[in-house]
């Protein structure tokens, strides 16, 4: 982005009524440049919001810290080795005798310390955005800049456990150097002219790279959910079909070894709850035999469902987006054909089409990196654990549900709905909130700071609801969350992940609501708006309407009632005080244990 | 050369938001640049990343008008034009 183009974007009204979100700028120098891309590129993320930046005093970053933290919903602290010790910049003219290093490294060490401890603080009530210093170090030591000299090398030891510290919290996040290093070399980001003159260091390149980086790690783009993956050409070399399971080959030789990474690399994905399927032109046996292979670098199960036969590849992609329950924007799509991911990109336009660059390592290279990108997550849950177990064995339950009905069905599953309330450390509670688009109540996304703002409202009311049944575990498939008065319960937000469709689930999170909280409301708000991907929400409240909404409504407690199914389920709500109140910290006092409803 | 107009319009008008396009004519660069020195320097630094032309605040300060910061700059993208054959 460039600098006329930042201050363009700058210069936008905001929406009206728009949500402030303020965000402290922490740092020991002039923000000027980098605080104008930063402001931008959160303009750009969040069109529906107010972001409003706020900058410190000069030379004071571990005052700006509690300063700011205390003022703003988010913070951001780019750290830069003159926040360390000053003598490691050019305006303060300390000494850099070789006698003074010892000090510089002490100075350094104490600074790192009591930065950490100051932004971990910071984190205990609102996220914070770091990036440890960024900038070279002057050439301060006795040996010439082609020797990594011992306190250069124990300065950068020093960041990287401050690093270390602040990774591990998982309310802090830290832009990667290494992504830093790929946008602008460490020889362009420095300007000496501009730090003399202005007191910002930097020059407009890694300014606005800076700034990209702490805006992605505040507004994350969309997450792939899913990858779908052609066989032949792409997760082995050769066609299976021709010359057997035997004989494609992903190891060892040359060409091959890519397909090799490529299966090493997807399994990475599984392994982070990434849902994995194949599409593949084919016979089903020898398909079949290659993926029982034992020396696969990719456990079999973790394709699902396996799409093989000779019809085009979007139908098969059409029928893995109808098992995985979700749209094509959140899936990619790999192959190795130009003409079939040409096919498939017509079929379905929303979907992101990468092709395996056959015997090409460096654009395999690129390639996997981009994926990641596509498809990384902040942390690993436990749901990402069961996702692709749980959408094979939900399968199960439809075939039973189109057989017998779906009461006798969830009846004969024994399905078990956990409730409880997420607190600031529920990572999958904000991930649900910010992901899921067909059970969402109005589409609404919060930032990380609405979220724990939210959860410090004394009025707010949230539920979290998990399941599990004969056919295993779903985890955390549901959040709500509302604020209360009396009587009055207004819910403002309310997802449920697409894996937990038709299992009256969301019948219980109303039924705990009209049922349990003390005093019950006789009524409940709900800030519904259609989106253009809310049908399956639209038609759930319909069934317990006159008709679908189209705006924010009402449901009073005798209209539920009535509508609302028999219960099928087991409910338990450990840990869920009664009469409404807010857990008190980690020990919460137990309801009645469990409420048997079936 | 109403490329160059308009384009130095846009970054003034950036650097400095609560002037209007009408009031560019009348306005006094020295003065702007010393009632607000972090928009001066912000738009020294866009006028260097759109047209190559390192100013300083010096160099904006010595300007009592657009057309002469149109003609500094007129004067470096020649100078730029002439070190790139």
């Amino acid at each position: 982005m460039k600098l006329l183009e930042a201050f363009e974007i700058l210069r936008r009204p905001f929406v009206p009524e728009a949500p402030v979100v303020r965000v402290g700028l922490a740092c020991g120098f002039t923000p000027l440049h980098l605080q104008t891309f930063l402001a931008a590129r959160l303009r750009s993320a969040w069109p529906g919001k107010n972001v409003q930046l706020e900058s410190g005093h000069f030379g004071d970053m571990a005052g700006n810290i509690v300063r700011l933290s205390q003022r703003a919903d988010a913070l951001c602290a780019p750290i830069e080795w003159t926040d360390l010790d000053r003598r490691l910049g050019i305006r303060s003219l300390g000494q850099w005798a070789a006698a003074d290093l010892p000090d510089i490294l002490a100075t350094v060490e104490s600074e790192a310390g009591r930065l950490t401890q100051a932004l971990l603080r910071a984190a205990e009530s609102r996220p914070v955005y770091a990036a440890l210093p960024t900038l070279p170090l002057p050439p301060a030591f006795p040996q010439a800049r082609w020797q990594a000299a011992h306190a250069e090398s124990r300065l950068r030891e020093i960041s990287a456990a401050a690093g270390t510290a602040l990774a591990a919290n998982p309310r802090i996040r830290l832009v990667s150097p290494q992504w830093l290093d790929e946008r602008v070399p460490p020889g362009r980001r420095f300007d000496p002219t501009s730090e003399l003159r202005s007191g910002c260091p930097y020059t407009l390149e890694h300014a606005d790279a800076l700034a990209e980086g702490l805006a992605l790690a505040m507004a994350p783009p969309p997450v792939a959910k899913g990858l779908i993956t052609d066989l032949d050409g792409t997760l082995w070399e050769g066609l299976v079909g021709e010359i057997g399971a035997a004989n494609v080959r992903w190891a060892e030789q040359t060409n091959a070894h890519l397909h090799g990474l490529y299966q090493r690399f997807l399994g990475s994905l599984a392994s982070a709850g990434v849902m994995l399927a194949v599409a593949s032109k084919n016979d089903p046996d020898p398909v079949a035999a290659a993926l029982s292979r034992p020396d696969l670098l990719i456990t079999p199960s973790s394709f699902f469902p396996v799409e093989v036969g000779w019809g085009p590849k979007s139908e098969a992609v059409s029928r893995i987006l109808s098992r995985w329950n979700i749209s094509a924007r959140d899936v990619v799509f790999v192959d190795d054909s130009r003409w079939e991911l040409e096919e498939v990109h017509t079929r379905h336009p929303e979907m992101e089409c990468f092709a395996f660059p056959s015997g090409d390592a460096a654009a395999l290279w690129g390639l996997i990196g981009r994926l990641r990108d596509r498809c990384g997550k902040a942390g690993v849950s436990a749901e990402d654990a069961v996702r692709i177990e749980s959408v094979r064995r939900s399968g199960l339950y439809h075939q039973a549900r189109a057989a017998e009905g779906q009461e006798s069905a969830l009846r004969r599953a024994q399905g078990v709905i956990t409730l409880s309330i997420p607190g600031p450390e529920d990572e999958r509670a904000f991930e649900l909130i910010n992901k899921t688009n067909q059970f969402n109540l109005n589409g609404g996304r919060w930032t990380r700071a609405e979220w724990l703002a939210f959860l410090r409202r004394p009025d707010s009311q949230l539920l979290a609801a998990a399941y599990e049944d004969k056919f295993g575990p779903l985890g955390k498939v549901a959040v709500l969350a509302g604020t209360r008065q009396g009587r009055s319960l207004r819910v403002r937000s309310w997802v449920m992940s697409c894996r937990a469709f038709s299992r009256q689930i969301e019948h219980e999170c109303l039924r705990y609501l009209f049922h349990h909280l003390q005093p019950g409301p006789d009524a409940i708000e709900f800030d519904f708006a259609p989106t253009p991907r809310n049908t399956p929400t639209r038609e759930f409240l319909a069934t317990l309407l006159d008709s679908a909404p189209s705006g924010p409504f009402t449901l009073p407690r005798s209209a539920f009632e009535s509508r609302c199914p028999r219960p099928v389920h087991r409910v338990a709500a450990p840990g869920i005080l009664e009469g409404g109140e807010r857990p008190a910290g980690a020990c919460a006092v137990p309801l009645q244990g469990e409420t048997e409803h079936a | 050369m109403p490329d160059l107009d308009d384009q130095l319009q846009r970054c003034v008008l950036c650097a400095f938001p609560a002037l209007t396009v009408e009031s560019l004519d009348r306005i006094n660069i020295a003065q702007l640049a010393a009632s607000d020195s972090l928009a001066a320097v912000s738009l020294a630094a866009i006028l260097g990343q759109e047209f190559g032309v390192d100013l300083d605040m010096d160099d904006l300060r010595a300007m009592d008008s657009l057309d002469a910061l149109r003609a500094r700059i007129a004067r470096g993208v020649a100078q730029e034009s002439r070190d790139a054959k």
